[in-house]
């Protein structure tokens, strides 16, 4: 009888190994995707916050053209002069939108801005291997379904009254703080530091999340690499699309933990995460339509959806 | 004398708190050393440039957290505010779900941090092989026919007697097995009768007999999320003695030998076009201890 019962165990206890097999190296890849991404969110918050803090938005109206094409260029290219990650953007949009800036060129900034500068790029180089090619693809991609998505939605100009829902919130928000023109530099470097804990503690979160689910898919996809097969076509640009979705990651993590699934999933797809991932996250999908109206918010996503697949299956 | 009151601001000082855990982890993964246990070694200078900002961030959080204001009785918070909200953080909502939720997650992840055990990846991140069957394996791999072999039909240079050593390993940094993978590569035939001496841990693949394992050491990038196995089979009668992990240092002779199965196996398949492949048979095995750097990186 007892023999029985330590027998009845046995699948309990292999059950556990394998669990404890997977656990392990698990904790370490997850520590070492953590330690590796944060020096990079970290500068993003920063430099972000000192953007936050020491620019206002009349700038950026004044440097944007009024004709279309020329606007959503500028207007993708702006992120590369002055970083903010996608967290940052939204409330910029809102106030660029305000200043009675083309609502195409902000809809190319607000996709765009969060890759198209040095933190995000140097991230993407670091992270795969000082490879510069998957950086160009990733700023060309974006680049590209920035523009065209721009000028997609673009239309008419919209001023920002006709849109209640945006109007009220305007004037709750916080980036109204932005324009106190007179504070002194102590408080000036105060608000930057509370600025960036903020945003670390806005982004930090996501990326442990990210970062857990990765390292315990990369550990089961190599102890089970014979039952799974390495993805590719459109279910590899798709399950990609989900997860980088999903994972909301900023731009300067999000390389890392695209790198960690480069060997499972094909060059295609890894674009299509590193992509998608900053235009369409768990946050924009909320922030987009609020910032740009319901209607132009979901053509938006959606336009964004469909570029980011083409791209994932073309390379 | 003026009564001072103090208030603490929870948010505040609670991300101050965790702020400053993290930049201590980091701390103590550079003072151990373990940090080379986890990234590369440009990481790992980035780590250190953001210790002491993060420090310095968390300490003046936590110090402006404590709120010294005068005791005055019947104190209406909003008189008191003189107009400038941006650092009066009791007008701020109360934390959200996602809030609580980020300081939870951040203090499970220190809690997983300084609870790590410190090792070295090994054989557990080594892809599994899919089954093959003995008969397929025995018709076309070599194993114990004693061969040196040729690559294709040329033949090696006269190096019987020459025991220079061609790739040998002189500090925990040297990119031994990618350095010798890369060459050999380039020119298969310079090596073929040389001496080696390299470093790695065991790893015996159940593709292959009991006398060969294969010396194995991770190539990584950045981080060992991305560590990717770099092997040289071994030919050794003490082979069955050793385990799996084992850091060993071997030397011995490189010779090729008939085996196509070497191209399943994850850490063996860098060299995949031809059937003769580099196995060293060995003269010495001596174990040593994990090194302190023990992952290959780019020069």
């Amino acid at each position: 009888m007892v023999i029985e019962d330590v027998q009845l165990l046995d699948p309990i206890f292999t059950f556990i190994n394998q669990i404890l097999q997977i656990l392990i190296p698990a904790h370490s890849i997850f520590l070492a995707i953590l330690v590796e991404s944060f020096p990079f969110v970290f500068v993003g918050a920063l430099l972000s916050s000192c953007v936050h803090e020491c620019i206002h938005e009349e700038h950026f109206a004044r440097w944007i053209p009024k004709n279309k094409l020329s606007s959503v260029v500028v207007g993708s290219l702006i992120g590369f002069i002055l970083p903010v990650c996608d967290c940052g953007t939204n409330p910029v949009a809102r106030n660029l939108l305000v200043k009675g800036v083309p609502r195409a060129a902000v809809v190319a900034f607000t996709l765009a801005a969060p890759v198209i500068n040095p933190i995000s790029m140097l991230a993407t180089y670091f992270a795969f291997g000082m490879n510069v090619h998957m950086m160009l693809l990733r700023v060309f991609a974006t680049f590209i379904i920035a523009c065209v998505v721009g000028c997609i939605v673009g239309g008419k100009r919209v001023p920002a009254v006709e849109s209640g829902i945006f109007q009220s919130q305007l004037e709750g928000s916080a980036t109204v703080e932005v324009s106190h023109p007179k504070k002194s530099k102590l408080k000036r470097l105060r608000s930057i530091m509370e600025h960036t804990v903020e945003e670390v503690f806005g982004i930090i979160g996501f990326l442990i999340c990210s970062a857990a689910v990765s390292s315990l898919y990369q550990v089961y996809h190599t102890q089970h690499a014979h039952l799974l097969q390495s993805q590719s076509g459109v279910l590899a640009v798709l399950t990609m699309m989900l997860l980088a979705i999903l994972f909301s990651l900023c731009s300067s993590a999000d390389a890392f933990v695209a790198r960690s699934f480069a060997t499972s999933y094909s060059p295609g797809a890894v674009l299509a995460f590193l992509v998608i991932g900053q235009m369409a996250d768990l946050r924009n999908v909320l922030l987009i339509p609020r910032t740009f109206g319901l209607i132009t918010g979901i053509k938006v996503l959606a336009l964004c959806f469909l570029f980011c697949f083409i791209t994932g299956m073309i390379l | 004398m003026q009564l001072l009151q103090l208030s603490i601001h929870r948010k505040q000082f609670v991300q101050g708190l965790l702020l400053f855990s993290l930049s201590l982890f980091f701390l103590k993964l550079y003072v151990t050393g373990n940090i080379h246990l986890l990234v590369s070694d440009t990481i790992a200078v980035l780590i250190l440039f953001t210790i002491l900002p993060v420090m310095v961030l968390s300490c003046a959080m936590l110090f402006w957290s404590v709120n010294r204001k005068p005791a005055l009785p019947q104190r209406d918070h909003g008189e008191n505010c003189e107009g400038d909200h941006t650092h009066c953080q009791d007008h701020i909502p109360a934390s959200s779900f996602w809030g609580k939720s980020t300081v939870c997650l951040l203090l499970l992840s220190l809690l997983a941090a300084f609870s790590w055990h410190p090792k070295a990846l090994g054989s557990e991140m080594i892809a599994k092989t899919p089954n093959i069957s003995p008969a397929e394996l025995d018709a076309n791999n070599s194993f114990d026919d004693g061969s040196t072999g040729t690559l294709g039909e040329l033949k090696p240079p006269v190096t019987t007697q020459n025991t220079e050593s061609v790739v040998t390993k002189q500090s925990a940094n040297e990119e031994s097995q990618a350095s010798f993978a890369i060459h050999y590569q380039a020119n298969p035939l310079k090596y073929v009768g040389t001496t080696v001496a390299l470093e790695g841990f065991v790893y015996h693949s159940p593709l292959l007999p009991p006398n060969y394992f294969i010396l194995t050491r991770y190539f990584v990038f950045c981080c060992i999320a991305d560590a990717y196995p770099i092997g040289i089979t071994v030919r050794s009668s003490d082979s069955m003695d050793l385990k799996n992990d084992t850091w060993v240092q071997v030397k011995g002779m490189i010779e090729t030998k008939q085996l196509p199965i070497l191209d399943q196996i994850e850490p063996t398949n860098w060299f995949p076009t031809s059937p003769k492949k580099p196995v060293i048979n060995s003269s010495s095995i001596k174990a040593i201890p994990t090194p302190t750097k023990p992952y290959m990186m780019p020069s």
